[in-house]
């Protein structure tokens, strides 16, 4: 059996890293984003659109709630570990980060 | 209503393309195209080989050529190159009335969920008259949408146009002569020759060049050569 451990905790909030450029590509099934920062384009699939999508400063509870819900539109089943999976693959590529709420509080 | 946020054209997407593709989140890096960090430098003598991944691109694309539109404009948006790049999202009709054939390999080119239904993007269009009437179409759409994005992160101070061929004049000529081939009557020929015209009020033409040959043997430092034709003047 596989444990999944966390890395991050449900009030954790993500957002586009700033200048993240979301380009839609639906006839071909994906989005592109662009990421100034460290210059690269990326080819999201729809899952992983939505993901950035809904990273605009929302909790991750909130999130995979959202996520999930157009999962099960779907017929499917979406487990957390999926959406943090998503996450942090979106994180590790820059195309959106958590946000310091300790900074944000603290200015 | 249709809501046409970020969220949901990508939930609608998601339910056009369900599940079969797998409902796990992927992200990857594609072709990186800019390879300076920050602002694209805007001097007229930066080579292009400063802020362009070329090893990428010969990966991602083979043979290819690529024209760089220099723009006037130093500072603030460009109001041409922007017009072009909403022209290449904007809908070329309904995809009830344009009636296009399949492309080949499944590639979808309609965008759903339009005001009057299902639409075809100008870019698309233009991508699918290159999957139908030729090989390298792949190689076009990508510098498309390179070229718009390119230009959007640059405040569209400049912009690329990738198209693909064994020789640059065979890749010139093929615009030219693909372009008189079609009729008037021909559903491709508006968007094409918009697209040119646009082109040619984004850059003047005297600001553009063609840089070229195959990318094995290009030298982009030092060989920026005259484009042996302007396909833009005879239109």
């Amino acid at each position: 059996m596989t444990v999944w451990m966390s890395a991050f905790s449900p009030t954790d909030c993500f957002r586009l890293e700033p200048g993240t450029r979301l380009r839609p590509v639906p006839e071909l099934g994906h989005c592109l984003a662009y990421t100034p920062a460290r210059p690269a384009l990326h080819r999201l699939n729809p899952s992983a659109w939505l993901l950035a999508e809904l990273a605009d400063g929302s909790t991750l509870s909130a999130i995979a709630a959202e996520y999930g819900q157009a999962m099960t539109e779907l017929g499917g089943d979406p487990a957390l570990s999926e959406v943090e999976a998503g996450l942090t693959s979106l994180i590790e590529l820059g195309i959106i980060g958590r946000v310091d709420m300790a900074a944000q509080e603290g200015g | 209503m249709h809501d046409t946020t970020g969220r949901g054209q990508a939930r609608l997407l998601l339910r056009q393309f369900g599940l079969s593709d797998g409902a796990a989140p992927r992200a990857a890096r594609t072709t990186p195209v800019v390879r300076t960090p920050g602002t694209i430098p805007h001097d007229k003598a930066t080579p292009m080989a400063a802020w362009v991944d070329r090893d990428a691109l010969k990966n991602e694309l083979g043979l290819y050529h690529e024209w760089r539109f220099r723009l006037p404009q130093k500072t603030g948006v460009n109001e041409q190159a922007k017009t072009l790049l909403n022209w290449l999202r904007a809908p070329a009709g309904l995809q009830a009335d344009l009636k296009l054939p399949p492309a080949p390999g499944g590639v979808s080119y309609v965008s759903p969920g339009g005001p009057g239904g299902d639409f075809v993007t100008n870019e698309a269009l233009m991508a699918h008259f290159f999957q139908t009437k030729a090989t390298t179409v792949p190689c076009f759409y990508l510098g498309t949408f390179i070229a718009a994005f390119v230009a959007d992160a640059i405040e569209f101070r400049s912009l690329f146009v990738f198209a693909s061929g064994n020789q640059p004049d065979a890749c010139m000529d093929s615009w030219a002569a693909g372009l008189a081939s079609l009729s008037a009557g021909n559903p491709y020929t508006p968007v094409l020759r918009a697209f040119w015209r646009l082109i040619a009020g984004a850059a003047p033409e005297q600001s553009w060049l063609m840089l070229g040959q195959t990318v094995t043997s290009a030298n982009f430092t030092d060989n920026v050569l005259k484009a042996p034709a302007n396909p833009i003047a005879s239109l």
